[in-house]
């Protein structure tokens, strides 16, 4: 009930202050979705719808002064939103489809929203702020928990105790992995602590470092191993140069190798059936579940829209202790995959959207990323596109093993890059997308608009 | 108990956010400017 009060205070607070600048109202929309906090409270009505229909109401009163042309991901964002809807009308099991396409087209509509709501540095950062407290708030659960011993697979205490969004122990170690370049990016470069950075820079640097021992706790406490994966793409892209990686991944060897006899031992037994997979059903139940998509897509190329695998018949195989292959059946299954989800729902329409989405923003963040940065006056956009590079590539490589296609996670990363690529536009001139040269021309630059 | 301080600590962090964006864009767009008395 003190949690539910809080919750609603807080809400309040940041309602009130949209009418000072309406941005706030979409960036409650934001930290309310990514929250989800009726899974663990009573808010009495649902706090991302009253900030959804305040955001839309306000849209009229934001500044638009600040334009700029939108990147190629904003308009597959909004076809990919028309081709779900579309596959809908013809999905193979309606009663399943809608439900599923009322908050996957939310998910969906959020990379379009973004860049029309957020148009200055100070927002974007704001937003980003907005949901990286979200996700500490789960974070932080999960690896307190877990520290004082109720790790483990399907059993660790959540801030939302139910398979849905964070409450998924696979999708809560990706996103605590994904949160650690989120506060990086914060505590090194946001605006919103500018002023007191370097009468604190120990402190940010000691919470950054308190924040990558919880975040990696929440990892090993979830025993999920789609983490682990998250954790090597972090180790791999989170560092710039190969020396940098080089030294990255060494010390981190080096603490597991010290940290082993502390870790929960059902977490290493869990991480360990990464190399032994066909002795555990949930790895080959995945690839088994790929394989029918694959099959599916073919006999149906335009998709069997949402809610397709909840009808799926799959027989598997695996080794018993003995080394022994059984068969076994299982009817209505997770896709275990964003990319197959994508293909058995959607169809090839709908992967190749879905998948030139992720590719483009990906080349869009790492071409921004790669301008030439002023070490006098750091330029923002530079560093945030990179922490949203890292925070993509994350993403993209774990959540192959996690049906989180339509979770709002990937797109609030794309629409934060739409957002960013207009700023990036309206102060200079992009060179062909193509080009051998990375640097970037002629043009004035205005760097420190906030 | 860990539900609760987790996000307060998650709460702080959003509403010192909020602030800092006001602080920053001081702006009330269906305000009025203000015109001197003298």
């Amino acid at each position: 009930m003190k949690l539910s009060i809080l919750l609603v205070l807080t809400a309040l607070f940041v309602l009130v202050s949209g009418f000072q600048n309406p941005a706030l109202f979409f960036i409650g929309y934001l930290w309310a979705s990514v929250l989800y906090p009726a899974a663990f409270s009573d808010t009495f009505v649902s706090l991302s719808l009253v900030f959804g229909i305040f955001a839309v109401l306000g849209y009229g009163f934001i500044d638009k002064k600040e334009k700029g042309p939108l990147p190629t991901v904003f308009y597959i964002a909004v076809a990919f939103a028309v081709w779900v809807t579309l596959t809908s009308f013809y999905a193979q099991r309606p009663f399943d489809a809608w439900p599923k396409w009322n908050w996957a087209i939310q998910s969906i509509l959020i990379t379009v929203a973004i860049p029309l709501f957020l148009r200055t540095r100070a927002q974007i950062e704001t937003a980003f702020i907005a949901v990286y407290s979200a996700i500490v708030a789960h974070v932080m659960t999960a690896a307190i928990k877990s520290i004082i011993g109720t790790a483990g697979y399907d059993r660790l205490g959540r801030l939302m105790m139910n398979n849905f969004w964070l409450g998924e122990t696979s999708t809560l170690s990706l996103v605590a992995i994904l949160s650690i370049p989120m506060a990086y990016y914060i505590l090194e470069h946001s605006l919103m602590l500018e002023q007191y950075r370097n009468r604190y820079r120990f402190y940010f640097r000691a919470m950054f470092g308190i924040y990558i021992v919880l975040a990696i706790e929440c990892m090993i406490g979830t025993s999920a191993r789609t983490g682990i994966f998250a954790l090597a793409v972090l180790l791999t892209f989170g560092a710039k140069s190969f020396l940098k990686k080089a030294l990255v991944l060494l010390s981190a060897a080096i603490i597991f190798y010290f940290a082993q006899p502390f870790i929960t031992g059902r977490s290493l037994e869990r991480y360990s059936t990464i190399t032994t997979y066909k002795q555990d059903s949930s790895a080959t139940t995945r690839i088994a579940v790929w394989n029918w998509a694959i099959k599916y897509a073919e006999g149906h190329p335009l998709g069997g829209g949402f809610g397709l695998f909840n009808g799926a018949n799959i027989d598997f195989q695996t080794e018993d202790a003995n080394g022994q292959i059984i068969t076994q059946r299982r009817i209505g299954t997770a896709a275990h995959s964003i990319y197959f989800e994508v293909l058995g729902e959607q169809g090839y329409p709908g992967i190749f959207l879905f998948l030139a989405s992720i590719v483009t923003t990906m080349f869009g963040t790492y071409r921004i990323s790669r301008l030439p940065q002023d070490k006098e006056k750091p330029i923002w956009y530079i560093s945030f596109s990179r922490t949203l590079f890292v925070c993509l590539i994350i993403f993209a490589v774990s959540a192959s093993f996690v049906g989180i296609a339509f979770q709002p996670m990937l797109y609030v990363i794309l629409g934060f890059h739409c957002s960013v690529y207009r700023s990036v536009r309206r102060e200079r001139t992009l060179q062909p997308k193509f080009s051998a040269k990375l640097g970037f021309p002629n043009q004035t630059l205005n760097q420190s608009r906030a | 108990m860990i539900d609760s301080l987790s996000v307060l600590v998650s709460l702080v962090i959003l509403v010192l956010a909020v602030r800092t964006l006001l602080a920053i864009e001081k702006k009330a767009p269906y305000k009025k400017p203000r015109v001197p008395t003298r």
